[in-house]
């Protein structure tokens, strides 16, 4: 870990947590996991010196124990759990807006546990491709098909798909598998 | 426009993650392709969206997790911190507690640096030595062909480095502001003595002792005082060598 890089743990709770929050779709549930993950990166030092940006590292631990522990094990609620108390309706007054705030949302939260970890990390934490991939320990091509694949879903029957220029385009350059 | 534009593109556009030129190409073609461009504007809507919705954290954090980032963020500070003063650790150790008031404890012993306990006011000092491009900043020295400048590191930190023997060559000069002011580490290579740091802090006390030893692991070092400085040569290889230039040190600072 560079020398300079600020060690601002504490600092990276918001993130981490609202983070957690997308994943676990639960407040309560969130906190728990960001719990654990700060508990696990305390335990292994080893990895802590192998970790290259410590934004991406957190991440990653908390990426991690939610899919293989969290998720493997049935911890994490199941899917029609309410994901209640988010800050949607503070943000906009008019109730159009508000209703189709809520339905994005929705839709997002309705998005497989990998497509929603991406949209989240690119779009909310704002991190670079390269970023969120090394957060999710995924080639950034898979990133970008995931990636594709939630705005699709929540793009829905909304705005007409790519034209047939793009389809090709996006064929030739994406093309390969994904999970 | 010749480069096809791709999912990909579209993509990077709406997250912002195109350079300038990439940008202009993506919004010519958009401009002539209402299909894609209202495509994008719904994700950049469903962007904002998200952001908006998901972007608060929930409420505060619970008093077990900040306890848990903190005990994260100090050991990894304090890793850092013992790979940066691995040399000096034990040394260190005495500024934290006052080492006179130890004198009597001698012969003078501490055991490897992570196992020791760590004094708090070490952990703020480490702390601190985070904090120091501001002071590195100010000292032309401060580059990588570090160059002993014992005026400059002087007009820094208010510590006189020892002059050294001419076949040394310092390699790196670091500043760590500490409780009782500045600290200086120098990396020295140190002829027939191989790699060795010298540390020097400030102390409260003021008085001469000449260097007496202690062992750490591999590593031996010999400190001493000279006024309110306390000094410390560490080297990896014992012995009398590595006594003969802390005592050589010591006389030069009379």
């Amino acid at each position: 870990m560079a020398d300079t890089e600020k060690l601002d743990v504490v600092g990276m709770l918001g993130p981490l947590r609202r983070y957690a929050r997308s994943l676990t779709r639960n407040d309560a549930r969130a906190e728990d996991l960001v719990h654990d993950a700060l508990v696990r990166a305390y335990e292994r030092p080893d990895a802590r010196r192998n970790a290259g940006n410590l934004r991406t590292w957190l991440f990653s631990i908390v990426h991690n124990l939610f899919i293989d522990d969290w998720r493997r094990t049935g911890a994490e609620a199941r899917r029609a759990e309410a994901h209640a108390a988010l800050a949607v309706d503070t943000a906009v007054d008019d109730p159009e807006s508000r209703l189709r705030l809520k339905q994005i949302l929705d839709l997002f939260m309705a998005l497989p546990d990998v497509q929603r970890a991406a949209l989240h990390l690119v779009t909310v934490e704002e991190m670079s491709y390269q970023e969120a991939a090394d957060s999710l320990g995924i080639p950034v091509g898979t990133l970008m098909s995931r990636l594709s694949r939630a705005r699709a879903a929540i793009r829905g029957l909304e705005a007409g798909d790519a034209s047939p220029e793009i389809r090709r385009a996006a064929l030739r350059v994406i093309g390969g598998k994904d999970d | 426009m010749t480069d096809a534009v791709s999912e990909n593109d579209l993509n990077a556009y709406v997250d912002r993650q195109l350079d300038p030129v990439r940008r202009l190409a993506i919004e010519d073609f958009l401009a002539r392709n209402p299909q894609d461009a209202a495509r994008v504007m719904a994700d950049m809507r469903s962007r904002v969206v998200l952001r908006l919705a998901l972007g608060e954290a929930p409420g505060r954090p619970s008093r077990k997790m900040v306890d848990a980032a903190g005990r994260l963020e100090t050991g990894m500070f304090w890793e850092r911190m013992v790979s940066r003063f691995r040399k000096v650790a034990a040394i260190a150790f005495f500024i934290g507690i006052g080492w006179f008031a130890h004198d009597e404890a001698s012969p003078l012993h501490i055991s490897g640096s992570e196992a020791a306990p760590i004094p708090p006011a070490f952990i703020e000092d480490a702390l601190q030595a985070h904090r120091t491009e501001k002071i590195r900043a100010n000292m032309a020295s401060q580059s990588h062909e570090q160059i002993y400048d014992r005026e400059d590191i002087f007009r820094s930190t208010k510590i006189e480095m020892p002059p050294l023997p001419p076949a040394w060559r310092v390699t790196d000069v670091q500043v760590f502001p500490s409780h009782q002011g500045a600290s200086v580490e120098a990396s020295v290579q140190a002829g027939a003595l191989g790699r060795v740091s010298l540390f020097a802090a400030h102390v409260d006390t003021n008085m001469n002792v000449p260097p007496k030893l202690t062992q750490s692991g591999a590593e031996t070092t010999f400190y001493w005082q000279k006024g309110t400085l306390l000094f410390a040569i560490t080297g990896d290889k014992a012995g009398r060598p590595l006594r003969r230039a802390a005592h050589g040190l010591f006389e030069t600072m009379r």
